[in-house]
Parts: C-alpha cells; sequence; structure tokens
C-alpha cells in the first residue's frame, strides 16, 4: 500500500545520548492519516447539523439551552452571568455561538485551518460542559467527550489529507521565519 | 482518455460513498436521503431512502467522470487539482440542486436548505480532488 506519510511538526531525529532511552519518533501511515480526516470530516458533520436547530435570525432552539445553563451549572459565578449579561443580550449570543459554531463546521468539514477548528470547538464544548453537563436529562460524559474530541483533533494536523490544510502548509512553509507565521502554520 | 475517464469514475464513487456518509447520518438513519431523492423528484415514503441513496452514488459517478475529462489538461499542481473539484461540487449544486430541484420540481430554496445542500456537495469535491491528487502520487 502506501508508503508512510510524516505530518509530525517536529521530527525528533536526535541522536541517542550514552545510557539515555530515546524515544522512537511516531510517523504516521497513509491510511491512519486518511482515516484521522473521515474522523475529522464527521465530527465537523457533528458541528454543521448542530446549527439547524437554532437558526438565524431568531436563533430559537437556543434559548431553552442557555436557560438551562444559567440554573445548572456548576461554576460559581456562571449562573450571575447568564442571567445578567447574556439572556438580556440574547441575540448578540446567539449570533455569535452560531457564527462561533459554523466556523468551527465549515474548518472541519474543509480541513481549513482545522487545529484552528479544533480548538475553538474545545472552547465551545468546554462552555457547553461547564454549562449543560449536570442538568436533569443529560449524561455528563457527552459534553466531555465533546471536549475529547476537539482536543484531539487539534493534536493532529487532520486537515492535511482531504483538506485545504494540504495545499495551506506549502504555502506557509516558505514564510516560517516570524513568529507568528509559525503560530498560522500550526493552525494548519 | 479511458484510463482519466476510469480513474475519475473511481475517485468520484469513493467521494461519492463518503459524501453518503453525510448523508447518512441525520436524526433519523438516511433520513437526508431523501432530500436527494427530492432532487429529482423522486421521493416517496417507502422507497425514498434507497432511491436516494442510489442517485446520490449515480450523481458522484457522473460528476466524478467530468472531473477526470477535466483533469487530463490539469498542470499537475495540488491547488489547481483542488479548486477544481470544489468547482465540480459547485456545478452539482447548481445544476441538480438548484437548476433541476429548486427551478423545475419546486423544492424550496430556504437558508437552511441552501447550507444543508451546498456544503457536502462542496466537501464532495474536496474530496474528489484531494484523492484524485493522491492517486498521482509515485508509490501510491
Amino acid at each position: 500500500m502506501a508508503p508512510p506519510s510524516s505530518v509530525s511538526d517536529h521530527e525528533t531525529s536526535a541522536p541517542p545520548g550514552q545510557g539515555q532511552a530515546v524515544l522512537q519518533p511516531v510517523t504516521l501511515s497513509e491510511r491512519s492519516l486518511m482515516l484521522l480526516a473521515l474522523v475529522r470530516i464527521l465530527v465537523g458533520l457533528l458541528w454543521f447539523q448542530q446549527l439547524f436547530w437554532k437558526m438565524p435570525p431568531d436563533f430559537a432552539g437556543l434559548h431553552r439551552y442557555v436557560v438551562e445553563e444559567g440554573q445548572y451549572t456548576f461554576l460559581p459565578g456562571y449562573s450571575w452571568l447568564i442571567q445578567h449579561l447574556f439572556l438580556p443580550n440574547f441575540l448578540l449570543l446567539g449570533a455569535f455561538t452560531w457564527s462561533a459554531e459554523l466556523v468551527v463546521a465549515l474548518s472541519l468539514l474543509f480541513g481549513l485551518f482545522s487545529r484552528f477548528g479544533a480548538i475553538l470547538a474545545t472552547l465551545l464544548a468546554l462552555q457547553l460542559y461547564v454549562g449543560l453537563a449536570y442538568a436533569p436529562g443529560e449524561w455528563y460524559w457527552t459534553y466531555g467527550m465533546l471536549v475529547l474530541l476537539g482536543l484531539a483533533l487539534a493534536a493532529v494536523p487532520t486537515g492535511r489529507r482531504l483538506g485545504v490544510d494540504q495545499w495551506l502548509v506549502e504555502r506557509l512553509d516558505g514564510a516560517q521565519g516570524r513568529s507568528v507565521m509559525r503560530l498560522v502554520r500550526w493552525l494548519v | 482518455m479511458l484510463r482519466t475517464l476510469r480513474q475519475g469514475l473511481l475517485a468520484g464513487g469513493l467521494a461519492g460513498l463518503f459524501i453518503a456518509l453525510l448523508f447518512f447520518v441525520d436524526t433519523s438513519p438516511g433520513n437526508g436521503f431523501h432530500r436527494v431523492a427530492q432532487w429529482l423528484a423522486l421521493d416517496s415514503q417507502t422507497a425514498g431512502k434507497f432511491v436516494g441513496f442510489l442517485l446520490l452514488l449515480l450523481l458522484s459517478l457522473v460528476f466524478g467522470m467530468l472531473f477526470g475529462v477535466v483533469a487530463r489538461r490539469m498542470p499537475a499542481a495540488l491547488g489547481v487539482w483542488l479548486l477544481t473539484g470544489l468547482a465540480i461540487g459547485a456545478l452539482w449544486w447548481i445544476i441538480v440542486v438548484l437548476f433541476l430541484g429548486m427551478i423545475i420540481h419546486h423544492v424550496p430554496l430556504t437558508f437552511g436548505a441552501f447550507l444543508s445542500t451546498s456544503i457536502p456537495l462542496l466537501v464532495y469535491g474536496i474530496v474528489l480532488g484531494s484523492l484524485s491528487f493522491l492517486w498521482r502520487q509515485p508509490g501510491l
């Protein structure tokens, strides 16, 4: 089948020192990369489908969950924030949430700055965990798994197969000098 | 000519199976295939899902073949292949979903319908372009 492909950001190839155990660098095969790309696309679909029950302009489906977050959050002070800041400005909150979830969905579906999408997904999932994990009828691991999925996709550059990142990374390789560009490159 | 057509057909079929997964995972299994069947007014309560699945595969093969024909004259640059794949996905949406589905068969065009049909077909395009380019790599 395919030769092994490497997408690691930092190839660890230091020579073994005297009496020092050296870890073998991890190289992902083409099959593993494709599998991870498939997972990325399906997680993107997960976020994409959640856009449709809270569509603009009123984001109506979201309201019930924000109210629940205010009632059942385990984080002290978060309830006050929801009651006095988020709920009075619900349309703004809805627009922000919907847009952020759209960005996550597009990023993961198209493999476009996929690690940025995964980090944003982790933050959104973390917020859901804080607000809803212990609400009645919810399984606390649902949002925990959503956080873990985001973290897993942030750890590996999954957009470099079946995604736009495979093209972007070539472009960004040439501009590695500046620290901002290094950060931008890490996000693909 | 035959070789590029065959490659396009294969990449299109595989990308189609991939996208079928996106239409399968829905509020009930395979619910999204009803939407596909509606594009050509072939939806029904009993066989709509099956017809939609077959139609999706058939269209994937047709547009994959079209990609194969176009790709014959394309330079070996990843950006061009990805962009062409996206253009093929957009063409599918314009011809089948917009023209045949929404204009000829009066499937309602809402913002939600636009999103739920255009994005998966663009994903089809990017997968099609990626797979086709990947298979050009030596040793693969």
